[in-house]
């Protein structure tokens, strides 16, 4: 055994720092490091930034523009990216819709829809979730009916997110209604400007406009817009997952999180001299320590697992619990170190807004914030609870 | 042991139960929180009339705050009366403000907390120098609840000694437009009305020494100690909320062909939000009724271990709230997030856990 990095691996992590380092523009890096979600205008400068470099889908196979790089080298560039406060990609562009269409696109979908992709051209956003249809996805009821040459699709999406920035959308619809759910479940592209399709915002608990609801009314859908075959959509989705799951343990944003809560606790005060200096406080950082790197050591051995050929352990939904718990509570450490200057409200973008000015040291603005949308990332994606649910039937097979 | 209210406690608790059902519903409170001030003059007025901005005795004031959060009400309650209200009843208000209080007429804030102070109270810069008719007050307070309302600030500044000694503190009266007087106006995480305060060389007479003169640590400990209890008070309101909003959402939300209730996990974590308000509420009756124990060390105890209940239960069930009710929980439509908010303030406000640890933890070694 050897834990260390290989040599090129090393020099690999060397290479990633020293580009997003030299490229990261500095607003975005500020933004980032405050702990705001991007803006739009950010995330397609370093898309397009990346894309320049050929680094904008590395998970892809090198045939359609991706890099080819090992799960290893993936990991060590995704870190690198959070770690120097790069903002993430958009997820469904590049790790959804990208991978499937890789996967189950015809030729001709996928030469339509993917160079757009590496433009930065088209966005997309993922309509899975609906009122009724949540932890029991299989329950939706978007219907869509094929007439000639079109499907005619009607129903109500929720909590899409950045719904208000796409141009596309890939939609979950049923095709059939008898039989297991599962089995009349079919997988549309669909552009967000067609006739009949609204939109509207959801503020979160937060005061941000993340997702919104949208509505379908006789949307007419070009049939070659079906991905895989009719009612096979529930294969497709479920394929989106696998080698994904491992990032979902977001080890880089973990560490960096640590980072910066070691930063603030050099400048905030406890009883006259800085948090850091007290005892009580660093045994706290010592046990995020201790959880950062049992994190990273486990995603490193499944890593190491998936990379040798040997397949990826079903028990991966134990990463994104404890990553996400543990960004979490990291996010809430911080906002406490900040003392006082961790309650007022602070919003991202509205300087001029006399209630909401930037308030505090520099290091407090956007911690709030963070900390607040936090509280999404074990309900997102898949719940914590049926993550356990999950990880539980494999456990007891 | 009697943990009953009595009659009036009982009336007032009716009373504000009464308010909240048919005059503070959400659209009320949103109201509130988009008025100029961030509350409403109204409803002030009201409270002012029913007798409210009067209460000042511990238990008769739990009462009306649990009742208030469970409303989760905006009003400046705990910075007019518990925090400025307390610290002129225990120095005797000598402009004879409270009675105008008590009407509604004024707005008061108390300028306690400073940048570099954490939770400390006697980490104050804040200087206030003698000068022939009066005093001269320099210095910074931060995230004084109500700044931007008040028409008065109750200010601590420091008399004499060094920065963090025990003694040397003195408390002020100043109006809130005295010439050098600048706050900058903000808004809570969870929709309080408070600001930054700066003090540049503001003059104020000899009559706006509130108290003794260097000695107003433990004035000032005890009133604190006094607010701290009735926002906890708030907090069980909050909480008893949240608790019953979760059981209703799991019991009408169906997932999977059935109600989310029937799923055994979700049902353990309702019971351990239940308890922790229960533990919370048995120590928070308890911290409030030691308020006015003579034995400091007994009254420490007491208040930091309701303190610290307090905050780690309002962080479990504000958290497990919003988890349970899955999407919908993240949104500002649904109130459960504004009850996080304030919960997650309450956890903050006049120490966090780590603070109050940390006095029990000396006090184990004294
Ligand atoms: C910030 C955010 C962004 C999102 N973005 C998108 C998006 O872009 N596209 C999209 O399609 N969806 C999106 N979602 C929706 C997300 O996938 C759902 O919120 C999630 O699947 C949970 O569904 P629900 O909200 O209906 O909660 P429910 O399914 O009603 O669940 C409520 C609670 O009950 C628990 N629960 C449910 N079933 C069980 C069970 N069997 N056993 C134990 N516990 C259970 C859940 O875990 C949860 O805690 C987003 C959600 C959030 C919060």
């Amino acid at each position: 055994m050897n834990l260390k990095e290989t040599a090129e691996d090393r020099a690999f992590r060397l290479a990633v720092r020293e580009f997003v380092q030299r490229e990261l523009p500095a607003d975005i890096r500020k933004h980032n490091e405050e702990g705001w979600e991007p803006e739009k205008d950010e995330m397609a400068r370093w898309h397009r930034i990346l894309a320049r470099q050929g680094w904008l889908a590395p998970s892809w196979p090198k045939d359609y523009g991706g890099t080819g790089w090992t799960l290893m080298q993936r990991h060590i560039f995704e870190e690198e990216c959070a770690l120097n406060y790069c903002p993430p990609v958009h997820i469904f562009n590049i790790a959804m819709i990208g991978p499937i269409l890789i996967e189950y696109g015809t030729e001709a979908q996928k030469q339509r829809y993917l160079p757009k992709i590496l433009d930065v051209e088209e966005w997309w956003c993922q309509g899975y979730s609906e009122p009724d249809a949540g932890s029991d996805l299989a329950a939706l009821k978007t219907d869509a009916r094929l007439e000639g040459d079109h499907y005619i699709v009607n129903g109500t999406k929720v909590w899409t997110s950045l719904a208000h920035w796409a141009t596309h959308i890939f939609c979950l619809v049923r095709t059939k209604k008898d039989g297991k759910p599962q089995e009349g479940i079919s997988f549309l592209l669909m552009d967000m400007t067609a006739r009949g399709t609204s939109i509207q915002p959801i503020p979160t608990l937060n005061g941000q406009h993340i997702f919104n609801q949208v509505v379908f009314e006789n949307v007419r859908v070009p049939k070659e817009n079906l991905i895989h075959r009719e009612n096979e959509g529930w294969t497709v989705a479920k394929s989106l997952l696998d080698h994904e799951r491992l990032f979902l343990a977001r080890v880089g944003d973990n560490k960096k999180r640590l980072q910066r809560l070691k930063d603030i606790a050099r400048k905030e005060l406890a009883h006259g001299k800085p948090l850091i200096e007290h005892d009580w406080f660093r045994r706290k950082l010592a046990q995020y320590e201790v959880r950062v790197r049992a994190l990273d050591l486990t995603v490193l051995r499944f890593i190491a697992k998936a990379d040798s050929g040997q397949g990826l352990d079903p028990s991966v939904t134990m990463l994104k619990l404890a990553g996400t718990e543990l960004l979490q509570d990291l996010l809430q450490e911080t906002v406490d170190a900040l003392g006082y200057y961790g309650l007022p409200f602070q919003q991202h973008g509205i300087a001029n807004d006399e209630l909401a000015p930037p308030f505090g040291p520099e290091h407090a603005i956007g911690a709030s914030n963070a900390r607040f949308r936090s509280r999404a990332f074990t309900i997102a994606g898949g719940g914590s609870e049926i993550q356990h649910n999950i990880m539980a039937k494999h456990l007891l097979k | 042991m009697d943990f009953d209210l009595s009659d009036e406690q009982r009336m007032l608790d009716d009373g504000a139960r009464r308010f909240i059902a048919q005059r503070y519903d959400l659209t009320a409170r949103r109201r509130s929180v988009e008025s100029v001030g961030g509350f409403s003059r109204d409803i002030w007025k009201t409270f002012a009339q029913l007798g409210w901005l009067d209460v000042n005795q511990p238990v008769d004031l739990m009462v009306m705050m649990e009742r208030l959060g469970h409303g989760l009400v905006v009003e400046p309650y705990l910075a007019n009366v518990a925090l400025a209200g307390g610290l002129l009843e225990r120095t005797g208000d000598p402009a004879m403000l409270l009675p105008r209080l008590g009407a509604g007429e004024v707005q008061l804030a108390a300028a306690i907390a400073e940048p570099q102070a954490r939770f400390d109270l006697h980490d104050i810069v804040t200087q206030a120098k003698p000068t022939s008719d009066g005093w001269l007050l320099s210095g910074a307070k931060t995230l004084v609840l109500n700044a931007p309302n008040a028409d008065w600030l109750v200010v601590v500044a420091r008399t004499s000694g060094a920065l963090r000694d025990a003694s040397g503190l003195s408390l002020f009266l100043v109006p809130a437009k005295a010439a050098g007087v600048e706050i900058r106006p903000i808004r809570t995480q969870d929709d309080f009305p408070a600001g930054d305060v700066r003090l540049t060389d503001v003059v104020v007479g000899k009559g706006a020494l509130l108290g003794a003169r260097d000695e107003a640590l433990p004035t000032l400990q005890r009133v604190v100690d006094g607010a701290m209890m009735a926002d906890a008070a708030y907090a069980l309101g909050c909480m008893d909320y949240l608790v019953a909003a979760t059981a209703d959402y799991l019991k009408t939300r169906k997932q999977f062909g059935k109600p989310l209730a029937t799923f055994q996990v979700l049902q353990h974590r309702l019971v351990q939000m239940h308890a922790a308000l229960e533990e919370a509420r048995s120590l928070v009756i308890g911290g409030t009724l030691a308020l006015d124990d003579e034995d400091a060390a007994e009254r420490l105890a007491a208040v930091s271990s309701a303190k610290v209940q307090v905050n780690q239960a309002a962080r479990l069930i504000g958290q497990e709230a919003i988890q349970m009710h899955g999407g919908i929980g993240m949104t500002d439509a649904l109130i459960v997030g504004n009850y996080y908010k304030r919960l997650l303030s309450v956890s903050t406000l006049f120490g966090d856990t780590d603070h109050h640890l940390g006095r029990l933890a000396d006090k184990i070694a004294a």
